[in-house]
């Protein structure tokens, strides 16, 4: 009886163990992580990032891929557009959101809209990397050469339905987000990869125009 | 004599117009006996996966999303996922050709027996194999060479052909409590059709796919 009970806890161990990324070892101190990430956030005023989404769904074999290009400027400007295989644009700007599809345009006030209201925090903190200030999200935190891995499990019960787990991979070079990863319960995931990113260029403000 | 009216004569006039409504719905249709005839279904052997976009008209609001489409071979079945452009899943079930479903996922705002219920038997009308499963079928052919497949089971739904198209250019269910779904096929190509739309004659409801020319799984 010992020896099976043994034998299940080495398997989960070595499932736990697997959540982590070969190369990877665990911090135990974070709070230099999170202030080289604060202070990123506050020297960055633009990002300009192209990016590569992978959905995996767990019945499909091959993973969805879509590019397009993100442009953030602060305070709070987002331009969210997808241009393979598909196009589709989101805006937000000061509390408005716009979002434009095949055939279809959709304004609405974040004002009014308490989801909406939660995706732009959730959006605009992965970006800057502030999501680690984010309440309700337990953190663990990893390190190789070149990136901190970091997991994050939503407390939150409304989140709880939705994810397992944001995870993130931060440039040590310039302690920006590189990969942003949302685990669905199911096991489903989309990974997002930042790649030619450009920080505090010059983007106009019309590029945010949502009317 | 009230007891009477109550009892028999409303009773039975009600069941004369029905009997009558459904002899008048038969004219026109042969009955043909299962596996004498062979109807191409919506997606047809050979098809593997599709990527759609997809926008949902309800009310007056409009939403827009993506559509997995993938045939499992294993099981024989047909799985459909409803995502967000940006990869949230919002709904995700398992068809049969006989014409079930069994719904896997649905996200928490769409979570309403009514909507559960539309969605799954709109989604099912896509991957039913009326040729198979015991159908009672009925056929009906105008001039044209195009013909109206009738099939009885689990309701009434009809499948209109024209002999230009690799598939049903149309179907037709009529269901309560949500009245008449149609649905409109077009531009078959691989086994699988662009364009789909589902209409509700009851219902302000409109979905609308439109196939992604997606060169990965091309």
């Amino acid at each position: 009886m010992h020896k099976i009970l043994l034998f299940i806890l080495c398997v989960f161990a070595v499932s736990y163990g697997i959540a982590q990324p070969d190369g990877f070892t665990k911090v135990a101190d974070t709070s230099y992580i999170r202030q080289k990430v604060n202070e990123m956030a506050l020297k960055t005023n633009s990002i300009n990032t192209e990016f590569v989404q992978e959905k995996n769904l767990t019945f499909l074999d091959e993973k969805i891929i879509s590019k397009g290009i993100l442009l953030y400027k602060k305070p709070d400007m987002l331009r969210l557009e997808y241009t393979s295989p598909y196009t589709y644009l989101l805006i937000l700007n000061n509390g408005n959101l716009l979002i434009k599809s095949e055939g279809s345009e959709i304004k609405v006030d974040l004002e009014s809209s308490k989801m909406f209201n939660e995706i732009n925090d959730l959006i605009i903190n992965s970006v800057q990397g502030k999501i680690l200030n984010m309440p309700n999200l337990s953190t663990e935190f990893y390190e190789s050469d070149n990136f901190f891995f970091i997991q994050l499990h939503p407390e939150q019960e409304e989140l709880r339905k939705y994810i397992e787990t944001i995870e993130l991979f931060i440039n040590k070079n310039d302690y920006t987000v590189s990969d942003f990863k949302v685990i669905e319960l199911s096991g489903d995931y989309t990974l997002i990869k930042f790649i030619n990113k450009k920080i505090n260029e010059e983007i106009p403000d019309e590029r945010f125009d949502t009317r | 004599m009230k007891r009477y009216l109550t009892s028999v004569l409303i009773p039975g006039s009600l069941l004369l117009i029905l009997v009558s409504c459904g002899t008048l719905r038969q004219q026109g249709y042969s009955r043909l006996d299962e596996g004498t005839k062979y109807f191409i279904p919506v997606y047809d052997t050979g098809f593997d996966k599709s990527l759609y976009n997809v926008r949902i008209i309800f009310g007056e609001k409009v939403f827009s999303g993506l559509a997995v489409i993938k045939y499992m071979p294993v099981n024989r079945s047909y799985r459909l996922a409803l995502l967000s452009e940006a990869g949230l899943r919002l709904f995700e079930a398992e068809f049969t050709s006989a014409g079930d479903a069994k719904v896997n996922f649905i996200t928490d705002f769409l979570d309403k027996k009514a909507v559960v219920k539309k969605l799954s038997s709109d989604f099912a009308l896509l991957f039913s194999d009326i040729s198979k499963n015991g159908n009672k079928i009925f056929l009906k052919k105008d001039d044209t060479e195009s013909y109206v497949v009738r099939v009885k089971k689990k309701g009434k739904k009809d499948y209109f052909y024209s002999p230009a198209m690799q598939g049903p250019e149309k179907i037709e269910e009529r269901g309560f409590p949500f009245g008449r779904t149609t649905v409109l096929l077009s531009d078959y190509l691989n086994n699988a059709p662009q364009e789909i739309v589902f209409k509700h004659k009851m219902l302000k409801f409109e979905i609308g796919f439109t196939k992604i020319n997606y060169k990965e799984w091309n």
